[in-house]
């Protein structure tokens, strides 16, 4: 049999007592209920008993009511009366329960007397008892079997007869009617313990029950609560997922985030369902942390925020966001009132919050944003719920770092996949895993045809082996060969790379193949271009070097026939390797993008004529006659050189390809489409049309062996091309292979409003007073300009270099400069900004002779009239000084006169007529005047006509200006006389009208536009 | 220790039950004292008188009771004499005389004692008209009873209760046994536990007199 022991703990022990009382007090109570009951019935079945039993008692005839009536109302009811009130009262008291048990045998012995002593009567009291052990109180029992015992001995003393018939007291005959009711006491007395003692095991058993489950429900508690916080931070993650998912960056997400944390968390942190005010801090490149979005709810409906948080900047540890932003962790303020570094203290507390929190958003270990809540819940945060919040800050970071790799993984794939490049993804076994767009392009395949075979179907057989290098090694700019879907052989440049996975194992190779298919083409023709320039550059120079080894070593002499011829061959060779040069050149600004025009209005038959006449010694040479048929006299706009060029490369090509006695026809004419076409049409042996687009292409010549055949470098066509482009022009070719070719090209027509040719007159220019400054260091250059200059009729001045130009122009101002951009002291564009910024040089027009490209980095194009590139032919500078004076600039007209309201008046007149007016009081005043502007016009005002004052300005002057001498009386013969230079008008003031005036300084003016009529006409009037 | 603080007692509480208690235990004696109170016995008469109505059961014993039909008392006493009918069968002949005023109807009579007692084997009721046989043996209380031998001789006189409407062996019922058995020689008596067979207009003027005397 086991024996169980229960150890109970102090508690555990306190709580089964407890139990049990309750256990034991609960059948009291119960067992006083039902006693009640039994004593009201008992005492009703009394009085029944006793009315039925012995309802009268007589005396003969004689009755009354039986005393056993009385007694059965009032004893029974006396009897009754106790227990039933403290059964009703005080249930379950120990006093209540042995009143009943003392009750209970004292009803059992009125009952025995009600039924005439009957032995049945006498179970009543070993049924009380039974009854009273209900109670599973045996000292009830105790009482009861006392009352039983007394009753006993009472009446066997004192009414013998009655309880045992005998007449005599016997004193212990008691103890055998005692003996049954102790007999049955003992079995009762030992149930009730039993009863006692399995009530207090059960007690034990619910106390430890109790203790148990308590402990569940506390574990239950606090399984549910943590189960509820976990589905806070899932619904708080998953719509802050959300939220950013459909976002691009934390400013668009902010407004949400806000939203789904206030909704999910906020809330229910605090049990704040009133207002709450949040917002998120981002710091800024300065440090500071700037605010990017704030919400104000109340009562879930968003208002005006309680301040303007985006107008506030804080520094890491300055205020709540700061100080989240610096420590790197959640922090909680339970009372704003008491909070020292919350800065909208005030404000915060007028709007009714209370509290704060924030929390920040980490990412790759530093903060990239705060965000905080301020509500009117005091609640103080669980440490579980900060670390909540820590993590929903980690997870809109991660999310955040992850939404930006999503961009650049898609920006990454975007590149790849626009890429003109093919690049190709492959496994370890040669499996194609990726194909992009350039791929497709380039090799025909499409991404889904290609993924999942093998790279090898793009190796030719004889290249197999490649994939083994593939495989092993990263390789850069691998030139070889593909095949391509259409079984093209594609030149391309190989890159691999080998694509590690995270334990860096080699998972596959990434291939990048550019197509070089040009490249190579364009190889191949620069590798012919070069033989061809090659020999066309060593061939003049053979020549030359040839010609003058001749004269130089007296094998022939000097200044013979024969060396004038010599010098000739020098000449043209040089002229040859000029024009190569050129070529080369002008290709080289085509590729930079650096091809600039000089449009002017051009006449066609003049274009087609001059590019002939240049023509004529190489049409002789080869026996073909060239044909200009010129069908339209309209203008054209265009750059001169190069229209011109663009005829002589086709006329050129064209008699190098005629057979010896054809014809060239050259053509212009109007088409509906508002050009003049031009068209070189020879008998040639025509193009097949197959090759017919790679005409004009760079270094494209059609057949490699006509190049020494035919000379030329293969770069005309693509010059002539990109000249009539740049012209906005069109060129093209017609030919029937066999019969012949025609060349055509496109340009503009002027406008016929706009087309005024200067003529031939106006463009005679006599120079020879006319000064031009050349700023040239190089000696020989320089006399050679001289020369050419000179031999024109300008005066010449020459400077070599910045500081001799500055000095010359101190003194005189010529008409025109040549300037040199490299000089030993600078560059002469610093020369050209000072000349800029002087109002007296602002006008001077100026002609740049140099190396560099045209206009290369120069911004004084107002003052450039021209741009030269050495070698420059010198024709061609002569032309350009003759159309700087040309300029139908502003005219300078100096007015000298003591009077200074007849000079006001006189500056009104000449404004009038657009003349720019100076005005000087004195001589030295306009001396001065005259060295800085160099007026086109002198006008003196004298009372007194002063001889000496004109002759001192003549000396000044670096070229003559027209006089006009303004005065109040008539010159003297004498006085003319004197004026021997210059003087052209002499004016009275008081016979002449302003209309007059205006008309002889108009005549003037114009004859200053050319110098060589304003020569003429002065050496008339002298 | 079972109990709680409910089961403190308050004095006043205390005393009032013992105050009860007492009441009841009095009421209780009252009620014993009447039960042990025996009823009036007139002088039996020692020889068997000569009765139209009663014969001598010779050579049996003749046993006589003489009850008020309407005593609820009486009921204990027919009970007895069932037991001693039983236990001395064939060696008695009973009568139970059931004394019946002549002004009341014989339905007053006729209760259920006589009922009762006519199933009883052996024994015989006999209606005593206003008493006349009662008043020969010196009858007053209902229940008394009289044992004669089969000489007519007087063997016993007095009730075979142990109280008023008291069941319960007795010293009654033993010597009446005794008694038949022939146990017993000299007469004897036992108290009369009953109800007063006459009221005191129904006395007889000479044994109203002896009665005075008696008391």
């Amino acid at each position: 049999m086991t024996k169980v022991i229960f150890q109970l703990t102090d508690p555990l022990k306190a709580r089964s007592d407890e139990l049990s009382k309750e256990h034991l007090q609960s059948i009291y109570r119960r067992t006083d209920r039902l006693f009640a009951i039994l004593f009201v019935f008992q005492w009703l079945a009394g009085i029944v008993i006793a009315l039925v039993v012995s309802p009268r008692s007589w005396t003969g005839t004689h009755s009354d009511i039986h005393i056993h009536v009385w007694s059965a109302i009032f004893l029974g009811g006396a009897i009754t009366v106790c227990p039933l009130y403290l059964a009703w009262k005080r249930p379950g008291q120990i006093l209540t329960r042995h009143i009943i048990a003392i009750s209970q045998m004292l009803f059992s012995a009125l009952l025995i007397h009600l039924t005439g002593g009957r032995i049945e009567t006498h179970f009543h009291i070993f049924g009380s008892l039974a009854f009273l052990a209900v109670y599973s109180d045996w000292r009830v029992l105790i009482t009861a079997s006392i009352v039983v015992i007394l009753d006993h001995v009472l009446r066997g003393i004192f009414w013998p007869l009655t309880i045992y018939g005998v007449l005599a007291v016997e004193p212990m005959r008691w103890l055998e009617h005692a003996w049954w009711v102790v007999f049955e006491d003992i079995f009762l007395i030992k149930a009730c313990l039993n009863n006692v003692r399995e009530a207090l095991n059960v007690s034990q058993r619910q106390a430890e029950v109790e203790q148990t489950r308590g402990k569940v429900e506390e574990i239950v508690k606090e399984r549910t609560r943590e189960l509820h916080i976990s589905e806070r931070r899932l619904s708080t993650q998953y719509a802050v997922s959300k939220v950013l998912a459909g976002s691009d960056s934390l400013t668009d997400a902010a407004p949400k985030i806000l939203q789904a944390i206030a909704n999910n968390m906020v809330k229910d942190i605090g049990d704040c369902d009133g207002i709450v005010y949040g917002e998120i801090w981002h710091p800024d490149q300065y440090g500071m942390i700037n605010c990017i979005c704030n919400i104000q709810w109340a009562d879930g409906h968003s208002v005006k925020p309680f301040c303007r948080a985006e107008d506030l900047r804080y520094s890491p540890g300055v205020g709540l966001p700061g100080q989240v932003f610096k420590e790197q962790q959640a922090l909680q303020l339970i009372d704003i009132a008491q909070a020292t570094n919350f800065l909208r203290r005030e404000s915060a507390l007028a709007a009714g919050f209370k509290a704060a929190f924030a929390f920040p958003v980490i990412a790759e270990n530093e903060v990239k944003a705060v965000i905080v809540f301020i509500s009117e819940s005091q609640s103080a945060l669980r440490s579980d719920e900060f670390s909540m919040l820590e993590s929903l800050g980690q997870q809109i970071g991660q999310f955040i770092v992850s939404k930006r790799t999503e961009l650049e993984n898609v920006q990454l794939a975007n590149i790849v996949q626009s890429s003109n490049d093919a690049i190709i993804g492959q496994s370890r076994d040669g499996t194609i895993t990726s194909w992009n767009r350039g791929a497709e392009r380039l090799l025909g395949y499409t991404s889904e045809e290609a993924k999942g075979n093998s790279s090898a179907m793009l190796l030719p057989v004889d290249r197999l082996k490649e994939l083994e290098h593939f495989d092993l090694e990263s390789i850069e700019n691998f030139e070889t060969v593909r095949v391509a879907k259409d079984l093209q052989r594609k030149d391309v440049s190989v890159t691999s790379s080998l694509i590690l996975d995270s334990t860096n194992a080699v998972v596959g190779t990434s291939l990048i193949l550019r197509d070089i298919t040009e490249r190579k083409e364009s190889e191949k023709r620069v590798a012919e271009f070069y033989s061809t320039v090659s020999h066309e550059l060593r061939t003049p120079l053979t020549a030359i070097r040839g010609a003058l080894g001749l004269i130089e070593g007296g094998i022939i002499e000097a200044g013979t026939a024969e060396a004038m011829d010599l010098i000739q061959v020098a000449r043209e060779s040089s002229d040859r390797l000029i024009r190569l040069i050129n070529e080369i050149l002008d290709l080289k600004k085509i590729e930079a993008g650096k091809f600039e025009l000089v449009i002017e209005s051009l006449d066609p038959e003049r274009l087609v004529k001059d590019a002939l006449e240049s023509l004529t010694g190489m049409s002789e040479q080869a026996g073909i006659k060239l044909e200009s048929r010129t069908c339209t006299n309209d203008p054209l706009l265009g750059d001169r050189d190069r229209c011109t060029q663009v005829i002589i490369n086709l006329v050129s090509n064209a008699i190098k390809f005629s057979p010896k006695g054809s014809l060239v026809v050259v053509t212009s004419e109007k088409t509906k489409a508002g050009m003049v076409r031009f068209s070189i049409t020879d008998t040639g042996p025509g193009i097949p049309e197959e090759q017919l687009h790679k005409l004009f292409n760079k270094f494209q010549q059609l057949d490699s062996s006509d190049t020494r055949a035919k000379g030329g470098t293969g770069l005309g066509l693509a010059i002539s091309k990109a000249i009539v482009d740049e012209h906005g022009g069109n060129i093209g070719v017609n030919s029937t292979f066999g019969v012949g070719t025609t060349f055509w090209f496109e340009l503009p027509e002027q406008a016929v409003a706009d087309q005024k040719l200067p003529s031939d007159e106006d463009d005679a220019v006599d120079s020879s007073v006319a000064s031009v400054l050349v700023i040239e260091d190089d000696d020989q250059l320089a006399h050679v300009l001289n020369v050419h200059i000179s031999s024109q009729g300008f005066k010449v001045t020459r400077a070599n270099s910045l500081r001799q130009a500055r000095s010359k122009l101190t003194y005189s101002t010529p008409a025109v400069i040549i300037l040199d951009l490299t000089l030993p002291d600078g560059d002469g564009l610093e020369l050209l900004e000072e000349l800029r910024n002087d109002a007296a040089t602002r006008n001077i027009p100026v002609v740049v002779i140099t190396g560099r490209g045209a206009r290369e980095g120069c911004s004084h194009s107002p003052m450039i009239f021209d741009w030269l590139q050495k070698p420059f032919d010198t024709q061609m500078l002569i032309q350009a000084i003759e159309r700087s004076l040309s300029l139908p600039s502003r005219r300078r007209v100096l007015v000298i006169g003591e009077d200074a309201s007849t000079r006001s008046r006189l500056s009104d007149q000449l404004s009038n007529m657009s003349l720019e007016c100076m005005e000087a009081s004195d001589q030295d005043e306009a001396v001065k005047l005259i060295q800085q502007s160099a007026p086109d016009l002198i006008i003196i005002d004298l009372d007194v006509f002063d001889a000496q004052l004109v002759s001192n300005l003549r000396r000044v002057q670096t070229r003559s200006a027209p006089l006009i001498v303004f005065s109040a009386n008539h010159l003297t013969e004498n006085g003319r006389h004197e004026l021997s230079l210059g003087v052209i008008k002499y004016l009275t003031e008081q016979n002449i009208s302003d209309s007059e005036f205006q008309t002889v300084v108009q005549e003037l003016i114009d004859q200053v536009r050319s110098p060589k009529m304003q020569l003429n006409k002065l050496e008339i009037l002298v | 220790m079972i109990g709680n603080s409910h089961d403190r007692l308050g004095v006043p509480l205390i005393a009032l039950c013992l105050f009860w208690l007492i009441g009841v235990v009095a009421g209780s004696a009252v009620l014993n004292n009447y039960v042990s109170t025996s009823g009036y016995q007139g002088k039996a008469v020692k020889k068997w008188l000569v009765s139209d109505s009663l014969a001598l059961a010779s050579p049996l014993s003749t046993l006589i009771m003489v009850v008020h039909p309407q005593c609820s008392c009486s009921q204990a006493s027919i009970t007895e004499l069932a037991i001693i009918m039983a236990r001395c069968h064939n060696k008695v002949k009973g009568y139970v005389l059931f004394v019946s005023p002549s002004n009341l109807p014989i339905s007053w009579t006729k209760s259920n004692l006589w009922y009762r007692v006519k199933e009883m084997p052996g024994v015989s009721p006999i209606i005593d008209l206003n008493g006349s046989l009662a008043h020969q043996l010196n009858a007053e209380t209902s229940g008394q009873t009289f044992v004669y031998d089969a000489h007519g001789d007087l063997s016993f006189s007095g009730g075979i209760t142990s109280g008023r409407a008291h069941e319960g062996d007795n010293a009654g019922v033993d010597r009446v046994i005794a008694c038949i058995n022939g146990g017993a020689t000299n007469s004897s008596s036992t108290a009369v536990f009953g109800c007063s067979l006459f009221s005191c207009s129904q006395v007889a003027p000479e044994l109203q007199t002896s009665k005075a005397n008696k008391q």
